[in-house]
C-alpha cells in the first residue's frame, strides 16, 4: 500500500480487494476513522496486532487469503459486527474472539479448523527455575533485593497470570495451548484457543472433567444474540 | 397432449405474468419454467427498485407472491457474501443471474457418519443462466466469489417456504431456520429481518 493512503484520517471505507498484497502494514492503525476495511482476495499470512487499533471498525474482510493465525488482540475491535475469514489457513480461532459481543457475521468455511483436540501427550515440563518462580509468586513468598541477584529479580517480575481467570497460577516460559469446541455466532463448535499455564489447569468452563483426551465443553450463547437467517 | 407455448419474456413484468400462468396448473414442468426465466434478458432498470445490497451480507427481496403458488425474490450479494449450505425444503428452486456471477457447490446430504460434507460438484452461473435444485439433488451452497463485483439472483421456490435447514460443512450439523426479507415489493422491511446467524 503506498504510505500516502496511511495518512487519510477521515477515509472510513477501504476496499483492497482481489490484489496481490502480501501484508497488512502496521499504520494502518493511522486509519483512525476506518469502518471497512475489505482485503479480500490478496496473499495476506498474517493480521498484524495494530489492525486491532481502529476504534470504528465494524466490518473486516479477510477471505480468500493465507492468513494462520487471528492475533488475540482483535479482541479489542469492540465496534466489529462482520468478520470474513474464508477460505484462508486457519486451524482454530483464540478463545479472546467471545468477547467480541457485536459480532454477528463471521464466515469461516474453507478454513483447515481441528475438529479433535487431543491434549498434547509430550509435555516439556518446566525448568526448575521455573517451577520455584511459580511458587513464590501464586504463594507470594516475600522477597526483596538483598536475599536474591538481581538477574532472579528481573525474572520472577516476568510473570504472567494464568490466564484461566480462576487459576491463581502464573507462568513463566511453559504454557500449555488447551483448546475448546464452542458454539458461536451461528456456527456449531468452533475450536477456540487459550493458553493455560499447565496441563491441569482447569478451564472456568470445565465443570465435568471428562476422562477422555478431548475437551467438549460448550458455552451457549445467549438467547438474545440468536437471530433469524437471511437464506437462499 | 397439453402444448405450452415458449415465449421470450420481453420484461420482468412479461415474466411475472407469464409465472403466473404456468402456475395456474399444480403439474410443474422444471425445464419449461427454467427456460422461460433464462429466456428473459436481464434489464437492471426493470429489478433495481427491488435490489436493496447490505454491506454486511447478502440480502433477500420479496418481489411477487405468486398467488400463493410460488416465491419470486431478488438476491442481492455483496463482494465476498455467500449462503450457509442449505436445502430447499421439498420445494423446487430456481435461480436465475441477474447480475454479476455467482458460484454455486452442490453437496451430499449428510448421514450419521458424516465429519467433512461431501462436495459433489461446483460451478460457476453467469448472467442469465438459470439453475434449478430440489431436496433429491442435494443442499446447496452460493456464493459470489468476486471481490470487486457485485451480483443479484432471482429466485423462485415453489411452494413457497419460511423454513430450511442448514448445514455445518466440517460437521454435518444441522439447525432449523426461519427465512426472512430485507424487503417487500420495493419496501424495506427492517422490523421483520433481524441480524442472521448464516453458518459460512
Amino acid at each position: 500500500m503506498p504510505a500516502q493512503f496511511l495518512k487519510l484520517q477521515r477515509l472510513q471505507s477501504l476496499s483492497l480487494g482481489g490484489n496481490r498484497l502480501q501484508s497488512i502494514p502496521a499504520e494502518i492503525e493511522n486509519l483512525t476513522s476506518l469502518e471497512l476495511l475489505y482485503l479480500g482476495g490478496n496473499l495476506i499470512t498474517s493480521i498484524p496486532p495494530e489492525l486491532a487499533n481502529l476504534p470504528y471498525l465494524s466490518y473486516l474482510v479477510l477471505c480468500d487469503n493465507r492468513i494462520q493465525g487471528v492475533p488475540p488482540q482483535l479482541t479489542r475491535l469492540h465496534s466489529l459486527r462482520s468478520l470474513s475469514l474464508h477460505n484462508n489457513l486457519l486451524t482454530y480461532l483464540p478463545r479472546e474472539i467471545l468477547s467480541l459481543v457485536h459480532l454477528q457475521e463471521l464466515s469461516l468455511r474453507g478454513n483447515p479448523l481441528v475438529v479433535r483436540f487431543v491434549k498434547e501427550m509430550t509435555y516439556d515440563p518446566p525448568s526448575l527455575l521455573e517451577l520455584a518462580g511459580r511458587t513464590i509468586k501464586s504463594r507470594n513468598v516475600p522477597y526483596s533485593p538483598c536475599d536474591i541477584p538481581c538477574h532472579l529479580l528481573h525474572y520472577l517480575d516476568l510473570a504472567s497470570k494464568c490466564p484461566n481467570p480462576k487459576c491463581a497460577g502464573v507462568y513463566f516460559d511453559s504454557c500449555v495451548r488447551h483448546i475448546k469446541f464452542v458454539d458461536f455466532c451461528g456456527k456449531y463448535r468452533l475450536p477456540l484457543m487459550h493458553y493455560l499455564c499447565s496441563p491441569e489447569c482447569t478451564s472456568p468452563c470445565n465443570s465435568n472433567p471428562q476422562s477422555d483426551a478431548e475437551s467438549e465443553d460448550e458455552i451457549s450463547v445467549p438467547a438474545d444474540r440468536l437471530q433469524k437467517v437471511l437464506l437462499g | 397432449m397439453e402444448q405450452t407455448e415458449v415465449m421470450k419474456p420481453e420484461t420482468l413484468d412479461d415474466l411475472i405474468k407469464i409465472l403466473h400462468k404456468i402456475f395456474e396448473s399444480d403439474n410443474i414442468n422444471v425445464e419449461e419454467v427454467q427456460n422461460i426465466m433464462e429466456a428473459y434478458d436481464s434489464n437492471p432498470q426493470e429489478w433495481m427498485k427491488f435490489a436493496k445490497f447490505d454491506q454486511f451480507r447478502y440480502t433477500r427481496n420479496l418481489v411477487d407472491e405468486g398467488n400463493g403458488k410460488f416465491n419470486l425474490m431478488i438476491l442481492c450479494w455483496g463482494e465476498g457474501h455467500g449462503s450457509s449450505i442449505h436445502d430447499h425444503t421439498d420445494s423446487h428452486c430456481f435461480m436465475k443471474l441477474l447480475q454479476g456471477q455467482l458460484k454455486e457447490t452442490l453437496f451430499e446430504w449428510p448421514d450419521k457418519k458424516t465429519c467433512n460434507m461431501v462436495q459433489k460438484s461446483q460451478r460457476i452461473l453467469q448472467t442469465n443462466q438459470c439453475a434449478y435444485i430440489n431436496d433429491s439433488f442435494g443442499l446447496h451452497r452460493v456464493e459470489n466469489a468476486s471481490h470487486t463485483e457485485c451480483s443479484a439472483s432471482l429466485h423462485l421456490y415453489s411452494p413457497p417456504f419460511q423454513t430450511c435447514q442448514t448445514f455445518d460443512q466440517r460437521t454435518g450439523h444441522k439447525n432449523t431456520v426461519k427465512m426472512t426479507f430485507w424487503s417487500k415489493f420495493g419496501e424495506r422491511t427492517p422490523f421483520e429481518t433481524t441480524v442472521s446467524q448464516e453458518n459460512n
